[in-house]
């Protein structure tokens, strides 16, 4: 096991350096860059910068470069914690980010907790207890879920949270908390807003691996090791958690790491909706802005949690069933 | 008795990984200033890469004396008698997304002592044969990983009521 997390360590690596290329070059492929834009908005406007000031600005931002100079820069800037300037809010971008990073990744880790404590019981529910009334209301509510579009259920989640509880419409926090450093009656603002965005993000997923749970458990309790294990007396709870269950698992652990950016970048229309402060809303003005590094320091945090997730979901199946699965012919 | 060794190649192989490793992520530490978050993912990742190293020097060094009695260590002299195994694991790694190219790891426990061969050492399958015999003599159960790895290797893994059975 040891070696395989050292081979697959290696492989993150290459992974990685070919996203961050990818990612320059797609925010590289527009046509112009920031200055260009940024001197045409000018022009529209019936201001002339003249072309002293052009070249001191493509210098100051360093786009009068090569694009693998450029590149290295930002590179090597990354490892030292520097992502960059932002050149339409004229902030560094660490300073843009803010605090918009760890709201981000507390929205989805709360998203993704959610999902798994609703999705868990009722999916193992269903599948024991198939074709049981519960099994029906529960199979209607999971189609409900996936069949809501999430802006929708924020709206209604809204007004609701609003009217019930008293909620401040819109936002992660109460209005006098923004822009001020954390604290725990900030902590506590964010948890009281939390709850309706996890809650509208994480419908959708829940409902879809209550479906695959459902579905890939009936196929293990079907097979014939169960019919066989409880032939021979072995308690019920206990023949489900020992095999099926575990075999059942395999496709959620592997998807771990879709899922991470998935809540991320599913979470972007929803943080319009709702305005909240995460990085969605950002990251879609900077790709439109061709504020080049903002941009490209979101992708590679989504790219970076894409193969973070996909090495813990493999480390997590190497674990759970080490088991040969060769598509070709045998092969040691 | 028989002698297994790990072959050169398949060790070179392994220290021009744990060298790799070490050359990604050691320099920035000494040369560049990184956040201390970024620091200690670094030095957690390099110390494993150096840890890696250490082991393929160990396995380097490894030969395996299978016998009709056991497996037995060098240097270190650690013996697995077969009348003593507790417990067999036989599990298949593979960074490939189609299965394919990867290794298997045996793991053999006994009351005094736990080893984990690597597929890539000589003899390998005779080994796992030999250990997977002494199982069924045992009487252990296997997991279902372990019976299809044993079964891609070409071992025969019978169930635990056939050894009781044989047994009787």
């Amino acid at each position: 096991m040891f070696h395989y997390l050292i081979r697959r360590l290696m492989v993150m690596v290459p992974t990685l350096l070919v996203i961050s290329v990818l990612v320059f070059v797609i925010i590289q492929l527009p046509e112009g860059d920031y200055l260009s834009s940024y001197i045409a908005e000018l022009e529209a406007q019936g201001e002339k910068l003249s072309r002293e000031k052009v070249d001191f600005l493509r210098q100051q931002y360093g786009l009068d470069r090569s694009p693998v100079e450029q590149y290295l820069v930002w590179l090597g800037g990354m490892l030292r914690g520097d992502f960059g300037y932002s050149f339409e809010y004229n902030l560094p971008v660490s300073e843009v980010v803010g605090d918009r990073l760890f709201l981000s990744f507390l929205l989805s880790f709360a998203t993704i907790l959610f999902t798994w404590a609703v999705a868990f019981p009722i999916g193992v529910y269903s599948a024991t207890h198939q074709y049981s009334w519960t099994d029906h209301g529960l199979t209607f509510i999971g189609f409900l879920g996936l069949a809501t579009p999430n802006f929708l259920l924020a709206l209604v989640l809204l007004y609701f949270a609003n009217v019930v509880f008293g909620t401040s419409i819109g936002g992660l926090m109460d209005p006098e908390f923004i822009g001020e450093p954390m604290s725990w009656a900030k902590f506590f603002s964010v948890l009281e807003h939390l709850w309706i965005p996890v809650i509208v993000i994480g419908t959708s997923g829940t409902a879809g691996m209550i479906r695959r749970l459902r579905a890939n458990l009936l196929d293990e309790l079907q097979r014939q090791y169960v019919v066989t294990a409880r032939a021979k007396g072995l308690p019920r709870f206990r023949l489900l958690m020992k095999y099926p269950l575990r075999m059942a698992l395999n496709p959620f652990i592997a998807d771990i790491g879709n899922l991470l950016p998935q809540v991320v970048s599913g979470a972007a229309i929803v943080s319009v909706v709702l305005s909240l402060p995460t990085t969605g809303p950002m990251l879609l003005a900077a790709l439109q802005s061709q504020d080049m590094y903002l941009a490209g320091s979101f992708l590679m945090f989504l790219s970076l949690l894409t193969v973070v997730g996909m090495f813990l979901s493999d480390l997590a199946l190497a674990a759970l069933d080490p088991r040969i699965r060769l598509t070709g012919g045998t092969r040691r | 008795m028989t002698s297994y060794r790990y072959p050169t190649r398949a060790v070179m192989r392994d220290y021009l990984l744990s060298g790799t490793g070490l050359a990604l992520f050691l320099p920035p530490l000494a040369l560049m200033n990184l956040p201390l978050v970024t620091a200690l993912i670094f030095s957690a990742v390099g110390g494993l890469f150096l840890i890696f190293g250490l082991q393929v020097y160990r396995r380097h060094r490894t030969r395996i004396e299978l016998s009709d009695d056991g497996l037995c260590v060098i240097p270190g002299g650690r013996a697995l008698p077969w009348n003593g195994l507790s417990n067999l694991v036989l599990s298949y790694f593979t960074v490939r997304r189609e299965g394919e190219r990867g290794w298997m790891e045996l793991k053999l426990v006994s009351e005094a002592q736990s080893l984990r061969l690597d597929s890539r050492l000589e003899g390998f399958s005779e080994i796992a044969a030999s250990a997977a015999r002494a199982a069924v003599h045992n009487g252990l159960d296997l997991d279902p990983a372990t019976r299809a790895n044993l079964e891609a290797l070409g071992v025969d893994a019978p169930k635990k009521d056939t050894a009781d059975e044989d047994r009787r």
